[in-house]
């Protein structure tokens, strides 16, 4: 009696705890080895990574003398590190980074960055970070502008005038504020993201999947099609423009897109900050058995090759994409469609393997 | 045999506990209990009628199809809006009144406070759509919204204004306060099929815009509150079922007469019914936040938000002050153009630690 009951209140637990889960997504695959290896070995170690190296930079920055052009140096290459090491924590903007109190995104990596803001800001020394018509004036993309926008000497000149360093000194420190408190956050959020089932747009699948697309799409076309004139706004086609490219003034806009690449293709193959490779989407799809639409055959490796044509077109331009937009390199329009052919590889076919829905679009009609 | 039956229902119970165990509001646990009638599945009772409040539903829809021509340009005359608002000397054209003009309206219904600020928005409204510009989206959905010079949404603050004040109002408040509850409910209204009470109950109900099948596993259908009724699904609550439950239940209460569970439905409708202007809020909050850096779409889920949090007030046992509603929009100051992303954090943990929902990102 004893024993039948207790399997009876097992059995219970389960079909009462089972009620509480929304649809899960194709039964058979499940997903808890893929958000615990993408947290403890992507995800936490990235953002610790960039924590560091923006701790670094606000070292350098403390330390920055204007009379001496290496430091300069020091300071313009830890800058340059740090805004690649941003590239692999920028497709992880859910969970406490989008938390009203980081934004992690949004703050960060605004571009282009409005210089006139900047100036003014500079200029007045009154101004609120915090508001989002600021956004254009801070993170990386200000930076950017404010530590490579001039020869050396002319930067060492204006860099001597404190209300410039303040301005610089807000940007850095508003940035480690907000990275320290993902950080933290993440210490508790961990468990909530490696414990989530079910595909719902609160879950961590669709958290992921989101993200990672979203990162994708914007890498595609706000890094590279919109400035080098393969992207339409309402339809219409929008002419290129060069100085509309991630890393401008530092001239650092393949290299960036190639981190970001990279680092989306880590995620995809599930390769840890160490190197050590784990599950990624690119297991489970394999486990699903899942077939491309868009080429003949296994998705997980169609999307692996992908990823791999995407790093080789961009790998052989010699100038920077600002200047090859500039001189109207005829290549230009070949990598765009390598890069949007990844495009549906992830948005259709590994979207629909993992049952979830592309929240990007708001779909309220009011 | 009997071993089977009670493992059966130990199961069964045990399943009982845990499912109500997902339940994140047990506002609804003492509700009713085993009446010695029949209580329906659905509304659809044989002598419910809330023509009046369909027709009012549909004024409003109207109203808001017109005032949203500014937002592509339209010049918006104030003396129509106010025509229809008041359903003085103006001529409906929606289908729904092909045949038959309404005679209902919706300003005589509107809290008396809030008459005059519905007219001046409409005022402001037609001002801006001449003299005002409309701001523009920037994720290529070019959505095309009119605010003021301080980015609130006229149109947003009329017609969820009008939700508030006045759906919610007669819904929650009016129809169901002591003065229209203790009513006659034995002899039938003079040439109708229904009492007195069983008319005012269903007036209430007609201010939500629910289908008379609505459930959590049905929304299809609903306008207005019935519409964003779907908000609260979101957040896991379960307020679709237990505030049909409880509108069924406090019907099929006064058809027999039971007075108890009949005012223990109101306690319900009114508790449950605060639940969707909540998580409208919060969904809108959350939208604001994803949105901060868009101006256009970031100041129309901040409006659509102050909107609902103002409908609050008009709950006569509202679960919020009065100052702790105004407290919230507060927090989002006096210029949407100049708000901060922890501005709108704060006014969402406000609201939220209000009515203690710890999952506030989620709606």
């Amino acid at each position: 009696m004893k024993k039948i009951l207790r399997f009876a209140s097992v059995v219970g637990v389960l079909i009462g705890f089972s009620s509480c889960d929304s649809e899960k997504p194709n039964d058979s695959v499940g997903y808890s080895d893929l958000f615990e290896h993408t947290a403890d070995n992507l995800i936490i170690p990235s953002y610790a990574q960039f924590q560091s190296d923006l701790s670094a930079l606000n070292a350098d920055f403390n330390s920055f003398d204007a009379s001496e052009v290496q430091s300069l140096e020091r300071l313009q290459e830890q800058f340059k590190a740090t805004y690649l090491s941003w590239q692999s924590i920028s497709a992880f903007n859910f969970g406490p980074a989008a938390e009203y109190s980081a934004l992690l995104l949004m703050n960060c990596n605004s571009f282009p960055t409005n210089i006139a803001k900047i100036e003014d800001h500079v200029q007045s020394g009154s101004y609120n970070l915090g508001v989002p018509s600021n956004y254009e004036a801070k993170g990386f993309p200000a930076l950017d502008y404010l530590l490579f926008h001039t020869s050396q000497s002319d930067l060492l000149i204006e860099l001597a005038d404190s209300s410039r360093v303040n301005y610089i000194s807000d940007c850095i420190d508003d940035m480690q504020k907000r990275i320290d408190e993902v950080v933290q956050s993440w210490d508790s959020y961990r468990a909530v993201f490696v414990a989530s089932k079910g595909n719902d747009r609160a879950s961590s699948l669709s958290l992921l999947f989101n993200n990672f697309l979203y990162d994708y799409e914007n890498l595609k076309r706000d890094k590279f099609a919109l400035p080098s004139g393969f992207a339409t706004q309402y339809g219409i086609p929008v002419s290129a423009d060069h100085a509309l490219v991630e890393g401008y003034y530092s001239q650092m806009s393949f290299e960036l897109l190639d981190a970001n690449l990279s680092a989306l293709q880590k995620i995809y193959l599930g390769i840890g900050l160490d190197g050590v490779d784990g599950v990624g989407i690119f297991d489970k799809l394999k486990e699903y058995n899942a077939q491309s639409t868009v080429v003949d055959g296994d998705l997980a490796l169609a999307i692996q090759e992908q990823f791999e044509a995407c790093r080789e077109a961009i790998s052989v331009y010699t100038n920077d994409l600002s200047s090859e937009i500039e001189s109207n390199n005829l290549n230009l329009s070949q990598t765009s469609n390598t890069l949007q052919k990844l495009v549906p590889m992830i948005k259709n076919d590994m979207r629909s393997y993992l049952s979830v829905t592309v929240t990007s679009t708001d779909a309220d009609g009011d | 045999m009997n071993f089977l039956k009670q493992t059966f229902t130990f199961v069964a119970l045990s399943t009982l506990v845990f499912l109500t165990s997902c339940e994140k509001d047990d506002k609804n646990a003492d509700q009713l209990t085993n009446p010695s009638y029949v209580v329906p599945e659905t509304y659809n009772f044989e002598n419910a009628s809330y023509g009046g409040q369909e027709d009012r539903l549909n004024m409003l829809a109207e109203l808001e199809a017109y005032l949203k021509t500014a937002n592509s340009g339209g010049v918006i005359d104030a003396t129509k809006a106010k025509a229809m608002y008041a359903n003085d000397g103006y001529t409906w054209e929606s289908d729904t009144f092909a045949v038959v003009q309404p005679t209902k309206d919706l300003k005589s219904k509107t809290h008396p406070d809030q008459q005059a600020e519905v007219e001046a928005l409409i005022d402001q409204l037609a001002d801006l759509s001449v003299n005002g510009s409309s701001t523009t989206s920037l994720d290529g959905s070019d959505k095309t919204y009119l605010f003021d010079e301080n980015g609130f949404e006229p149109i947003q603050l009329i017609a969820k204004g009008i939700m508030g004040s006045c759906f919610y109002f007669q819904g929650t408040s009016s129809y169901l306060s002591d003065a229209k509850m203790n009513v006659e409910n034995d002899t039938l209204v003079e040439g109708k099929d229904y009492t007195k009470m069983q008319h005012h109950w269903d007036e209430a109900f007609g201010y939500l815009g629910a289908p008379v099948a609505f459930s959590g596993s049905n929304t299809s259908g609903g306008v207005y509150w019935g519409k964003y009724a779907k908000k609260t699904s979101v957040g896991s609550l379960t307020t679709i079922d237990d505030l049909m439950q409880a509108f069924i239940s406090g019907r099929a209460a006064i058809n027999n007469k039971d007075y108890d569970a009949r005012d223990k439905a109101i306690g319900v409708v009114r508790a449950q019914w605060e639940m969707i202007p909540v998580a409208s809020a919060l969904h809108y909050l959350n939208g604001a936040i994803a949105d901060v850096a868009d101006a256009a779409l970031r100041n129309h889920k901040l409006s659509e938000a102050i909107a609902f949090t103002s409908a609050l007030k008009y709950n006569s046992e509202s679960s919020i002050s009065a100052s702790q509603v105004d407290a919230i929009i507060a927090a989002l100051g006096a210029n949407l153009n100049e708000v901060t992303a922890e501005q709108i954090g704060e006014a969402r943990t406000l609201l939220a630690e209000a009515f203690n929902i710890t999952n506030a990102s989620e709606f």
